[in-house]
């Protein structure tokens, strides 16, 4: 599993589109499937968090300028 | 000898001077030294420099008068995004006056902005052309614009309306894209913006990995003072930024020469979120995009492998079926062999029997009576032996065709 902590949203979007791709091309186990499409979920809803949520950094920057503007 | 006063010949000066000039006439020139003062009138000097030394070979003074200036100062700017200030070439008509106690002056009627246009033109050409020569012109539009430009440093004026519309138009994207925006200030006009956005974009260059691109942008006011924009210093910083830089200077003429080396120039500060929000769109489409490839790809490979399977299952049923008639061929098959195999086997059986029978009855004492043959019978048992008869013993003769009974006579042993 790739660790999640410091992946772009460009390297979750690398990953979701070789699984796409895979699924486009059949290469993917019946098996693995159901693994497979929970893996992109996630891939999913990371990336559209990243659209729409500050990012943990953005989050200790903004609390910074507060506390320096305080 | 005939001598003048001073006032005299100055006089004679300004006869001639009025005599032998037209009325009006072009000139080109360079600004210097501008003022205006409370009444409205402007003072200036119009100097021209030797090209390649830089020193002065010309020099006149001149005024506008406030009547002009108020009309002519605002149409100039307009026109040429050029505050009419020291320092730019200009092309005036202007009537050349001497007066006996002020000297030798010129007095602007008006002012043709396309001179001047074009001057700044060929300035910005040549920074333009410097920064080409010098190999960093277009470093700046190398860059990629990150997938998600969502951490502006921002570049303006905190009073400026264009600050006010570009937050504004980020904060309410319609698809409620993050954006993290920090203004670093400077002035956007008059003559320190050099300076000022230089020193903001130092102070962005400081904290480079907190952001993903710049914009510089000013707004509002009609008249625009641009030249702070075409400077080569100020160029030559952004070319080679490293993070993109997207202007929105908000101007319809010509790009100036920062636009020319921005990554992304576009005309209002509106105009700069829309393109962040864009950019945002984009990834998002792709984003929304692939998802749906994801369900379409595993809805269809799933109705593949349901139809696989379910071609498998129809095709038990008639490989059975198959099966089961192919069994029940070769069942009917044996039942007539069997059958067959039988009835010859019982007929066999029949014949032999009958063969038997044949026999049988060929060996009946039945068979041997109707031959001609007899049998002798005493007391109800036969007699083969003539030497257990006594004379006078009564026997009894069967034939074919029933029996005889006798009294023995006469007794002769074996015949032989």
């Amino acid at each position: 599993m790739v660790s999640k902590k410091k992946e772009t949203y460009s390297e979750a979007m690398a990953r979701l589109e070789k699984i796409v791709s895979q699924i486009d091309n059949n290469e993917l186990e019946i098996d693995v499937l159901a693994e497979k499409i929970k893996e992109a979920n996630e891939i999913i809803a990371f990336c559209s968090d990243k659209l729409t949520k500050a990012d943990k950094e953005i989050e200790k920057l903004l609390s910074e300028k507060r506390e320096s503007e305080e | 000898m005939d001598s003048l006063s001073l006032y005299e010949l100055n006089a004679l000066v300004r006869r001639s001077l009025e005599q032998c000039l037209p009325d009006e006439c072009w000139v080109q020139a360079e600004l210097s030294d501008v003022r205006t003062n409370s009444t409205g009138h402007c003072y200036l000097e119009f100097v021209q420099k030797d090209p390649r030394s830089n020193s002065l070979i010309a020099k006149a003074r001149g005024t506008i008068w406030a009547n002009v200036f108020r009309l002519l100062k605002p149409y100039f700017e307009e026109a040429t995004g050029q505050a009419f200030v020291s320092g730019i070439k200009v092309l005036v008509q202007v009537t050349v006056s001497f007066h006996e106690l002020y000297g030798y002056s010129l007095t602007v009627q008006d002012i043709d902005p396309t001179y001047t246009l074009g001057d700044m033109a060929r300035r910005r050409r040549e920074i333009l052309k410097q920064l080409e020569e010098e190999g960093v012109l277009t470093l700046n539009k190398e860059l990629d614009m990150p997938r998600l430009p969502q951490r502006i440093a921002v570049i303006s004026s905190p009073t400026a309306a264009g600050y006010g519309d570009f937050c504004h138009q980020l904060e309410n994207n319609s698809r409620g894209f993050y954006f993290y925006t920090e203004l670093f200030p400077a002035l956007m006009q008059g003559d320190r913006v050099e300076e000022s956005v230089l020193s903001a974009l130092d102070r962005v260059n400081a904290r480079l990995t907190e952001f993903d691109a710049v914009v510089i942008i000013r707004g509002g006011g009609a008249t625009s003072d641009l030249s702070g924009f075409d400077t080569y210093l100020l160029a030559a910083a952004c070319a080679q930024f490293p993070l993109p830089v997207i202007t929105g200077i908000g101007h319809e003429r010509d790009d100036t020469v920062l636009d020319s080396v921005a990554h992304t120039r576009v005309k209002t500060p509106t105009a700069a979120a829309e393109f962040l929000i864009e950019s945002m769109n984009s990834a998002a489409d792709e984003l929304a995009m692939l998802a749906s490839r994801l369900h379409e790809g595993v809805r269809s490979l799933l109705q593949q492998e349901q139809r696989k399977l379910s071609g498998y299952k129809n095709r038990i049923p008639s490989a059975a079926y198959r099966r089961i008639s192919e069994a029940g061929f070769s069942l009917l098959a044996v039942r007539k062999d069997v059958a067959q195999a039988v009835t010859s086997s019982l007929s066999r059986h029949r014949h032999r029997l009958e063969l038997l029978q044949q026999r049988l009855e060929d060996a009946s004492p039945e068979k041997l009576l109707a031959r001609g043959y007899s049998i002798t019978l005493k007391d109800g048992k036969v007699v083969k032996n003539p030497g257990l008869l006594h004379e006078g013993d009564e026997i009894v003769t069967r034939l074919q065709k029933g029996e005889v009974t006798s009294i023995v006579n006469r007794k002769s042993s074996n015949r032989k």
